[in-house]
């Protein structure tokens, strides 16, 4: 247990360090001091290159302050001036960029040189494969630079200028990353679906699809998706963005309500997660007439709304004592609050050292993928522990309510053998020693005499099945003789009545079951020797009790062989002294065996001498 | 009839019926949306759209419906397994387009080609679950009168019969016909028989929705 929640620590903290060491390591690969950008908004869209740099627009670009500028849909079209000195190198745009053309003006004044990349351009259109929309800078340029951006998603863009080495240092590193992270995450993707599907348990199958989708939304963003899967349909990447952010947070919504789900019924709070991927369905229809960005707000904001009102209901869940919310929130709090506190300072923090890198997704949806696994197998465990309680607890019921129906049998055999004795059995040796006195008293012919004779003969016969019911009934021996000696006096009736050679051996020393225990014992052994007297043709019983370990053991061997007892004498399969003898070691808290044969039986059972009786 | 709805389970009603009231409008906002806003011509078939401007939302539409399918609990196992045919034939008919028309040859248009009738394959096979599911999955519960049972009967199997006579003519069509559309063709006959099938499912999917609401909330009261 403790291993455990070390080990689910020591991977949470392994991912932190690798979010700051990437974003760390790309911040270290600064872009040059004298990198100086101009933007020019509000540029018709069918503006050319010449209007820009030589036109009546070239006096409109204004400074960029800080670290960058955001695009919007509201003027998509965005021309940049980027003064690098006479240096050569790499922009980069970053990963967001839709639809970027650089152009470089040549050394000797003919013109200029286009790249032009983008992750909503067709792959044959890009003159780059770089998913960080890079342009290079070529060796005829004279350090001033012009790009058009066509930007519909609203970014926040930060180009920066690097040297080829350093270019291709982080571009290697990245890369590495993405395909790590995204291979990580896959994995776990397949690894929950394939046992969802083995284990049946729809909660691994929607984590499955829930980090499929997320996965994807950041393949779009990240721009990894338009670049290397889905190039040729890359005017797609937009929609997909809308597409992948309305699935993954409804199914996210689905699979929490899932989480949640009680047999017995759900609070309001559980059962409001259900209304998100209703409104996530419902805003498709939406799309036709709502401007693209207002649909990107609409679905951000539902998104965040979401993620809050299950943060919400997980909280006042795991107040309310829910143990599954309890082990969802702090993991939910894990996933979601670092990363995003990250990619928060980054947007408004011209530090640097926080710059957030698409890493931070990716760690997110691999963590996500991989802690909501963890917390899904904990709450196997967890329905595993409730379900060992449920048996332990059904074990006491059942044992209370056998050792209860057992102790009413035992009062009601008490009661009428009580009866049969004092009522039944004292009458009629009244009526037999009246009889006597009467046939001494009085002249009676010889016939008469002989008839009375025979009924005071006939009754006390009737006396004596009385007292031998009666003693069946409730064992006063034991009370009269103490356990040991009733016991020995059930070996010698089934000596005297099978005669069979019987052995018995009491080797306790000064362990003594309480009374309730001498009872269910001294019952036992009547049923076993019933058995032997029964069903087997035995000539030699043996019967051993020793007292080790703080438990009585009893061994009864005979040698007769086994036999299969008579059909009315089975219950579901099981013989009915099996059912007794099991329900009265049940009540002693022990245990016992018996191995049939050919060459005899072996009986064998043991129990605790403290508290027997539960 | 069994219900397939897990109808003690409540909060789906929500999910339900606005995955149903998306797929009753969705031929009719990529219709109207695409004409209006992206001045789209009727294409011929619901398909044909996966080509133009609105093609995002019709694959999106068909995704969410694909894995609301997948995902959502069903009372009964065969329920279960048709979800889940469901959820497989949606996603194939969104992820696997209709061609394009275009002047290509050799490989590509083959390529095309087996495109199409892949295509046209898990379409059909979508509309015949979506049948099944109104025939035989869908239907009054045992505690309504019997004769409301009757017309909900009645109601299913109608919209199940529209909905197999619109497939077998898209199949006859989609068979007889290149399965490579052109989208100037002004024919939009099999775009109206997809329409009609998938409105009638949806409207099938809507009254279950709703009559099963209606008939727990009136064994809950009865109780």
């Amino acid at each position: 247990m403790k291993l455990g929640r070390l080990l689910v620590a020591a991977i949470i903290l392994i991912l932190f360090a690798l979010i700051w060491w990437t974003a760390d390591a790309d911040a270290s690969e600064k872009p040059a001091d004298e990198f100086g950008i101009s933007i020019l908004r509000g540029a018709a869209e069918n503006a050319t290159i010449e209007d820009v740099c030589c036109g009546l627009l070239k006096d409109r670009f204004e400074s960029v302050d800080g670290r960058g500028f955001l695009t919007g849909p509201d003027s998509p079209v965005i021309w940049l001036r980027l003064e690098t000195g006479s240096r050569k190198g790499v922009i980069r745009f970053g990963s967001f960029a839709e639809d970027v053309t650089l152009y470089s003006e040549r050394g000797n004044g003919t013109g200029f040189d286009t790249v032009r990349t983008g992750k909503l351009l067709p792959v044959d259109q890009r003159e780059t494969t770089d998913i960080h929309a890079s342009l290079p800078v070529g060796e005829g340029a004279e350090g001033v630079h012009y790009a058009r951006i066509n930007q519909v998603a609203a970014i926040f863009m930060a180009p920066k200028f690097q040297t080829r080495e350093a270019f291709e240092t982080e571009y290697s590193r990245e890369l590495f990353w993405h395909i790590f992270l995204a291979g990580a995450a896959v994995i776990m993707m397949i690894f929950n679906l394939s046992l969802g599907i083995l284990i049946r348990d729809r909660l691994f199958v929607l984590n499955a699809f829930s980090v499929f989708f997320t996965f994807w939304n950041g393949l779009v963003i990240s721009g990894l998706g338009s670049s290397y899967l889905w190039g040729n349909w890359a005017q797609y990447s937009i929609g997909m963005f809308e597409i992948t952010m309305m699935l993954g947070s409804g199914v996210s919504a689905i699979f929490l309500y899932a989480y949640l789900d009680q047999p017995e019924g759900n609070s309001r709070w559980v059962n409001a997660i259900l209304v998100f991927p209703a409104l996530f369905l419902l805003s498709f229809l939406l799309w036709f007439f709502l401007p693209t960005w207002v649909m990107h707000v609409l679905l951000i904001t539902l998104n965040i709304a979401n993620t809050l009102y299950a943060l919400v209901a997980l909280a006042v869940l795991s107040f309310g004592g829910d143990r599954r919310a309890r082990l969802m929130l702090p993991t939910l709090l894990v996933i979601l609050v670092p990363g995003n506190a990250l990619l928060f300072a980054g947007s408004i923090s011209d530090s640097e050292l926080i710059i957030p890198r698409e890493h931070v997704l990716e760690v997110m949806i691999f963590m996500e993928a991989l802690l909501f696994s963890l917390v899904l197998a904990y709450r196997i465990r967890l329905a595993q522990t409730d379900a060992a309680r449920a048996h332990v607890e059904l074990n006491r019921v059942q044992r209370d309510a056998s050792r209860q129906m057992i102790e009413s049998v035992d009062a009601d055999r008490r009661r009428i053998a009580s009866d049969l004795h004092d009522t039944a059995g004292q009458g009629l040796s009244a009526i037999s020693i009246r009889l006597k006195q009467f046939v001494a008293r009085t002249r009676l012919s010889k016939t008469a005499k002989s008839e009375i004779d025979e009924i005071a003969a006939f009754s006390s016969g009737i006396v004596g099945d009385i007292r031998r019911i009666s003693h069946e009934l409730h064992p006063a021996i034991i009370d009269h003789l103490g356990w040991k000696r009733a016991i020995r006096q059930l070996f010698s009736s089934l000596a005297e009545t099978r005669d069979i050679n019987v052995d018995v051996d009491f080797d306790l020393g000064d362990a003594e079951p309480d009374a309730g225990q001498q009872l269910n014992l001294y019952r036992i052994i009547q049923e076993i020797c019933s058995n032997i007297a029964k069903h087997s043709e035995a000539t030699e019983c043996r019967a051993g009790f020793t007292y080790a370990n703080n438990e009585v053991q009893v061994s009864i061997a005979d040698n007769g062989p086994w036999r299969q007892p008579p059909e009315d004498e089975v219950v579901n399969g099981a013989s009915l002294g099996k059912v007794i003898i099991d329900q009265r070691v049940r009540l002693l808290k022990g245990d016992w065996s018996s191995v049939a044969g050919a060459k005899g039986t072996v009986v064998q059972l043991h129990f605790p001498l403290d508290d027997g009786n539960g | 009839m069994v219900r397939s709805f897990k109808s003690d389970k409540g909060p789906w009603f929500v999910p339900d019926i606005g995955l149903g009231v998306l797929g009753l409008f969705m031929p009719y906002a990529v219709w109207l949306g695409g004409q209006w806003v992206y001045d789209i011509p009727l294409q011929p078939s619901i398909s044909d759209y996966y080509h133009t401007s609105v093609g995002t939302f019709h694959v999106g539409a068909l995704l969410a419906f694909a894995v609301y399918f997948m995902v959502r609990p069903w009372t009964t196992k065969q329920s279960r397994v048709t979800g889940i045919l469901i959820g497989l034939f949606t996603a194939g008919a969104a992820l696997v387009p209709v061609p394009q028309c275009l002047e290509t040859a050799g490989s590509i248009a083959r390529a095309q080609s087996v495109s199409g009738l892949v295509h046209l394959l898990f379409a059909f096979l979508l509309l015949c679950t979506f049948a099944y599911l109104t025939f035989f999955r869908f239907g009054p519960s045992a505690t309504d009168p019997e004769l409301v049972a009757g017309r909900i009967h009645n109601v299913h199997r109608m919209l199940g019969t529209t909905m197999l006579f619109c497939s077998l003519l898209i199949g006859a069509i989609g068979l007889s016909g290149e399965t490579c559309h052109s989208p100037e063709a002004a024919n939009s006959n099999v775009f109206w028989l997809e329409a009609a099938a998938l409105s009638a499912f949806w409207l099938s999917w809507l009254i279950e929705c709703l009559w099963a609401r209606r008939s727990e909330a009136a064994s809950g009261s009865r109780n």
